[in-house]
């Protein structure tokens, strides 16, 4: 077996493997029995576990973000230690590659450097995502099993503020600092909306002049405290979501070299102008919708979801997000990115009262219904 | 010794870099959604280069150079 080759999983087309880098790279069977993978047989109608899960460990977060998709409070209950346990060898026992760990505020756990530990040991790739608030030296040393910790940071210019209702800018930059010092790798989640979009390349530079490796870019989701009539006044413009997948373009020369930038699921629909082709997409790893597939998610009261969002009971979501990616209906049937996008962020058609049903913010939706409505 | 693929990148289906830190979506990177071919194809080439099994060969092209006496 390679010496680069970290852990791999068999699958019905070959295999799944995870390099040291941990780059994830699929492989026929040709492929993964040159690698000497003990074969593996699955029954009819196998699905595959999520190559990522994102783990809730709390309720409570210090601060009181207007947008928080979890509705996050100051006397939320933490998650208790033994299900978080159970939960990572379940995951582990299904296949899993990466565990992410979110809130809440993960920090506001005395244990959380103990979790990613406990990940680590199991074989998982941990990760979690941080306000910082709470962040010391002490604190940062006991997550270097992470292999990335992201920090909140919506922007210069007022856009940290004008996101998430106050100014948290310098905890912020304090706490990617500090990650730093400690040899803990650093990236930075930001919050794309209408008021902090146009300040996008001049984050970038700020952002990757702080250290941080990567930033990943959000799209404004309506859950928790942002599912409400604000969330309008925050979503992008069509300008703008058209805007933005040229920055990006323009944007890729510069990255790779130390430093990354990466969409969401939810922000591939939006940019789906300027992107290749979807075999192009599919073959480097790009993931649109995954709830259900890909991405999974354990939620506080342990129970499994199709991603963060998911409040479904039960695994109602699961099944309703596997059956629209099954067969979506038009425009997504016949678009040449569906099997990449996978029919956009059910977040926002549901919240915008459409169900299940195609992105109503992809531009390729917007004009399908404005070229339905003229005949 | 293993056997030969004449593609090198032949059986690579797909490369995802990894492994992003957030909790609430999964994310893509932005280099690899506007790659040149050129690129692309170095890409599937390193990773394919990474996985092959280095094959012992049968016999030694050349014989073992005699060591220098003073090692002797």
């Amino acid at each position: 077996m390679s010496p680069l080759l970290t852990r791999a999983r068999r699958e019905p087309f070959g295999a799944w493997i995870r390099l040291g880098d941990d780059t994830l790279v699929a492989l026929d069977h040709r492929r993964a029995d040159r690698l000497g993978l003990p074969p593996a047989t699955f029954p009819p109608g196998h699905v595959s576990a999520p190559l990522e899960v994102h783990v809730a460990v709390t309720a409570r977060c210090p601060v009181d973000c207007s947008g928080c998709y979890q509705s996050a409070s100051t006397d939320g209950a933490h998650v208790p230690l033994t299900q978080l346990r159970n939960t990572l060898r379940d995951l582990r026992a299904s296949g899993v590659f990466t565990v992410a760990f979110g809130g809440g505020e993960p920090l506001l756990r005395d244990d959380l450097g103990e979790l990613a530990d406990e990940a680590r040991s199991l074989g998982l790739t941990p990760v979690v995502t941080t306000s910082g608030y709470g962040l010391t030296p002490a604190r940062a040393l006991a997550l270097r099993s992470f292999a990335q910790v992201n920090v909140s940071h919506d922007g210069v210019l007022g856009g940290y503020e004008a996101v998430r209702g106050f100014d948290g800018v310098a905890v912020a930059e304090r706490a990617i600092a500090t990650l730093r010092a400690q040899g803990v790798a650093v990236g930075v989640n930001h919050v794309l909306t209408r008021q902090n979009v146009d300040g996008l390349r001049a984050t970038v530079d700020h952002v990757r002049s702080l250290g941080a490796r990567e930033l990943q870019l959000l799209r404004y989701k309506p859950a928790g405290r942002a599912a409400s009539l604000d969330y309008l006044a925050r979503r992008l413009t069509p300008a703008q979501c058209e805007a933005l997948g040229e920055t990006l373009r323009s944007l890729s020369p510069t990255l790779g070299e130390g430093f990354s930038v990466r969409v969401d699921c939810a922000l591939v629909p939006l940019v789906s102008g300027a992107l290749p082709d979807a075999a192009t997409l599919e073959r480097f790893g790009v993931f649109g919708c995954e709830a259900g597939g890909h991405l999974g998610s354990v939620r506080r009261d342990g129970s499994a979801g199709g991603c963060s969002f998911d409040d479904a009971p039960g695994d109602e979501g699961i099944a309703a997000f596997r059956s629209f990616v099954a067969a979506p209906p038009e425009p997504c049937a016949s678009c040449p990115l569906r099997r990449v996008c996978r029919g956009g962020c059910k977040v926002v058609s549901r919240h915008l009262g459409h169900g299940f049903s195609p992105d109503p913010e992809c531009p390729r939706v917007i004009a399908f219904h404005a070229e339905s409505a003229c005949r | 010794m293993s056997e030969a693929l004449e593609d090198p990148t032949d059986g690579v289906l797909v490369v995802r870099r990894g492994p992003g830190a957030n909790c609430s979506s999964i994310g893509s990177a932005v280099e690899m959604l506007f790659l040149s071919a050129t690129l692309g194809t170095a890409i599937l080439a390193a990773v394919a280069a990474s996985l092959d099994p280095k094959d012992e060969p049968d016999e030694p092209d050349e014989p073992a150079p005699e060591p220098p006496p003073e090692a002797l």
